[in-house]
């Protein structure tokens, strides 16, 4: 009998759904006379009939990203079910322990275990930072029972590890248990740091690793971050070698680990590659490159380092030279499709361009590369606007810059004549990040004019560079005049300065002047002497990161004029730009309130988040 | 072209093209397993859990995509993309939701996979970015944790949360 009725029900409908499709595919939005109750109960029932089907809310979340995915977990009971089978079949969920002290943090996950049914899971991220090498880490009473209930509640295939000291302590202990009893269920491992002069993991583990031991690893990293040091070619031979089934090789694989890739026919999985030729390895980087490997990411420099016995690249043999380039060549043709992020340097770029005649990187949409104006400066003119970018790079969307400087006997070599005295100038108007790293080296700030030149539809500027931070802030404001965003990060140093007199245009004195003298801000009317934040009509979002990086920590100074930003440019100016809206990250130390980070002066006039490194990055 | 003829659930018929029919997995099983001929023009193909509306939507998607290529072999390791909808579909998927939804069940059950994609995408396109309590509302979806449940659920979640 129910089920009469309700196919009856069904056939209604149909009837109904006619009138909606037909109006749905010939006019667009539907008014239909069904009344609004029954409409929303049918609408209600069929979601309901829709997502009970395990095959189509599994084929709906699988296009869901980790985030979403944790926010669809909180629905209800069945999309939380699903939501996790998810995470935990189809994506890397990490749970993530690295808080100022990791094996505190250790033991706070175990405590949230503890009362779980099912987790998101599927592995752990741990990280033992060298600030934090002073940690007093308690040996726990019932440190197996707490090792055993976390690798019994969460199925470890992924494991990530960032640890920059081998101190016996329980988060050390936690990732040696996990190879020692999971290693054969991993599939992916990602290893960041190791302490320094680490040569062997094996060794940072205190475990015998013979023969295969990563069984079912498909997936192997290691995180490249420029300025630091390298993970060391015998640590990644030692994972490579134990990892049978290894699919894909991210991070930091060099000329060097060339010595052991191609011997073992691993070509293809190499995803990302740093090419810093020498003599003596050209034999195995044209092996590597005829197997055709499909990069993601590629990084070429012949200014880097020198050879093994000390000759420059522009002193190399023809024929060698000509090796490099047809490596190159190579494998930016076989990478072509895959290849979306590039590094070069400023003199390599120059040279490939001009008289390696490199094909189109179609796919490649951010680049980043060490530029010196040094070269630019004895040349007598911006050698960058003489490179053909919309050919060679018609979909870049992102540039990330690196100040350095090079050797200048070599530039000759780099830099024929045919391009000197060439006069084409030209742009690349795809661009729409462009990010100023941290450098060593001095940053002349009238690079960015040059920049704007060339890349002149930039709507979000990245700032990673404390110094010279005057300069570069007031060549900004009459740089990219529809600019949307600005993104810097600032390390806080003790003898950081004011800079409220740079956002508003205005001499140091004024601004100090006005800070100590004016209490009532918000009647005063200013004019700006100077180009400042106001030249940013277009301004939506303005976001500073603070960071402590070890820095002891000074305390609360809102009251001081060597705070970064005083209530003057909130005032001023953040409260005055209605299409604005200012964000601060702070890296709170213990003091919390009272850190010098704290910034709470600002309160009335920006929004304090917590935002992932937003620096576009190599 | 040789036709079959397909009945919806309220007893419309539509005559399509063979080739355009076994896009459906279920209906090309149908046809093999009732030895159906190219030329049985008058077989008759009851389909009841169809209306006539949202079968001839169906139609319409699968005439338009009927030189498409295979669809590539499951590869869980790529990044499942929904950003690449083509246009047309974008157009076509342009109804209320419960059209969607129809066309959802519709391609389920006749087993479409291109179909079945292009209406999952589109649904994961609502999901994305929304809060928790956006997503219930869009959906109808009831909350059944305690206050107690979701607590745990949210502390257990902070942990794949970048700190």
């Amino acid at each position: 009998m129910s089920s009469e009725l309700e196919s009856e029900s069904e056939r209604e409908r149909g009837i109904k759904r006619a009138k909606l499709s037909n109006e749905a595919l010939e006019e667009g939005p539907i008014y239909c006379d069904i009344d609004s109750k029954h409409e929303r109960s049918e609408e209600e029932r069929l979601s309901e009939q829709v997502f009970s089907i395990p095959l189509i809310l599994k084929e709906v979340l699988k296009y869901l990203d980790t985030q979403d995915l944790l926010r669809t977990s909180l629905l209800n009971k069945h999309w939380n079910f699903f939501s996790r089978e998810v995470l935990r079949e189809s994506k890397n969920c990490l749970a993530i322990v690295e808080e100022e002290n990791s094996c505190r943090d250790l033991k706070k996950l175990n405590a949230v275990l503890l009362n779980s049914g099912t987790v998101p899971f599927n592995g752990l991220s741990i990280s033992v930072p060298w600030s934090d090498r002073n940690h007093q880490c308690t040996i726990y009473a019932d440190m197996s029972e707490l090792l055993s209930n976390i690798l019994g509640r969460i199925n470890i295939k992924y494991l990530s590890i960032d640890c920059e000291q081998g101190s016996n302590c329980i988060s050390v202990e936690c990732i040696r248990e996990i190879i020692q009893e999971k290693a054969s269920s991993l599939e992916g491992l990602c290893l960041d740091k190791l302490p320094y002069l680490t040569r062997s993991f094996s060794e940072f583990i205190g475990l015998d690793l013979q023969g295969p031991w990563l069984p079912n690893v498909r997936l192997l990293e290691f995180p490249y971050e420029l300025q630091e040091d390298d993970m060391p070619e015998s640590v990644i031979k030692e994972l490579v070698e134990a990892s049978p089934k290894l699919q894909k090789l991210y991070g930091n694989i060099n000329t060097e680990c060339l010595e052991f890739i191609v011997p073992l026919k691993l070509a293809q999985a190499v995803k990302e590659f740093h090419f810093r030729p020498t003599i003596n390895s050209l034999k195995t980087c044209l092996a590597f490159c005829l197997e055709n490997p499909k990069l993601n990411k590629f990084r070429f420099s012949t200014s880097e380092e020198d050879d093994e016995d000390g000759t420059m690249f522009s002193e190399w043999r023809e024929s060698c030279q000509n090796d490099v380039a047809r490596i190159v060549k190579q494998l930016l043709i076989s990478s072509g499709e895959c290849l979306t992020k590039v590094a070069f340097d400023h003199l390599d770029l120059i040279h490939m361009t001009s008289q390696w005649n490199i094909p189109a990187l179609k796919q490649v949409a951010h680049l980043s590369f060490m530029y010196s104006n040094g070269i630019d400066n004895r040349e007598g003119y911006d050698t960058l606007r003489k490179l053909e970018w919309e050919k060679y790079f018609p979909n870049l969307k992102e540039v990330c810059v690196t100040n350095l400087s090079f050797d200048d006997m070599e530039r000759d070599f780099y830099i024929s004549d045919a391009f000197r005295e060439g006069n084409s100038q030209f742009v690349c108007e795809s661009v729409k990040k462009f990010c100023l790293t941290w450098s060593m080296h001095f940053v002349d700030a009238r690079q960015i004019q040059m920049f704007k030149t060339i890349f002149p539809n930039v709507k979000e500027f990245y700032l990673k560079q404390s110094r010279q931070f005057v300069a570069l802030l007031n060549e900004l404001w009459t740089a990219w005049s529809d600019l949307e965003a600005i993104y810097m990060s600032v390390d806080m140093r003790p003898s950081c300065s004011n800079y409220d007199s740079v956002i508003l245009g205005m001499r140091k004195e004024e601004a100090t002047y006005l800070l100590e003298n004016v209490e009532d801000l918000e009647s005063l009317q200013i004019v700006s002497t100077k180009p400042c934040i106001f030249n940013l009509r277009k301004l939506k979002k303005f976001v500073i990161h603070f960071n402590h990086n070890g820095v002891p920590c000074l305390g609360n100074r809102s009251t001081s004029d060597s705070i970064f930003l005083s209530r003057l440019t909130g005032q001023l100016a953040f409260s005055r730009m209605p299409g604005l809206v200012v964000e601060i990250d702070r890296d709170l130390c213990k003091a919390k309130d009272n850190c010098h980070l704290a910034f709470n002066h600002l309160k009335p006039y920006v929004k304090f988040v917590e935002c992932d490194d937003f620096c576009v990055s190599f | 072209m040789p036709v079959v003829r397909l009945q919806s659930v309220d007893g419309e018929v539509f005559p399509v093209d063979v080739e355009i029919a076994r896009m459906s997995f279920a209906i090309r099983n149908m046809l093999d397993d009732l030895g159906v001929q190219d030329n049985d023009a008058e077989e008759v193909i009851p389909l009841p859990n169809v209306t006539g509306p949202i079968l001839r939507k169906v139609i319409e998607w699968c005439t338009h995509h009927k030189d498409d290529p295979p669809p590539p072999e499951e590869d869980d390791t790529r990044e499942k993309r929904t950003d690449d909808i083509p246009a047309w579909d974008q157009e076509f998927l342009r109804v209320d939701q419960a059209v969607l939804f129809d066309i959802i069940l519709a391609a389920n059950y006749l087993d479409i996979k291109g179909l079945l994609d292009v209406t999952c995408k589109t649904v994961a396109n609502m999901i994305k970015g929304k809060t928790p309590e956006e997503i219930r509302k869009l959906f109808n979806i009831k909350n059944d944790f305690t206050p107690a449940e979701e607590e745990q659920i949210r502390k257990e979640n902070e942990w794949c949360e970048e700190k």
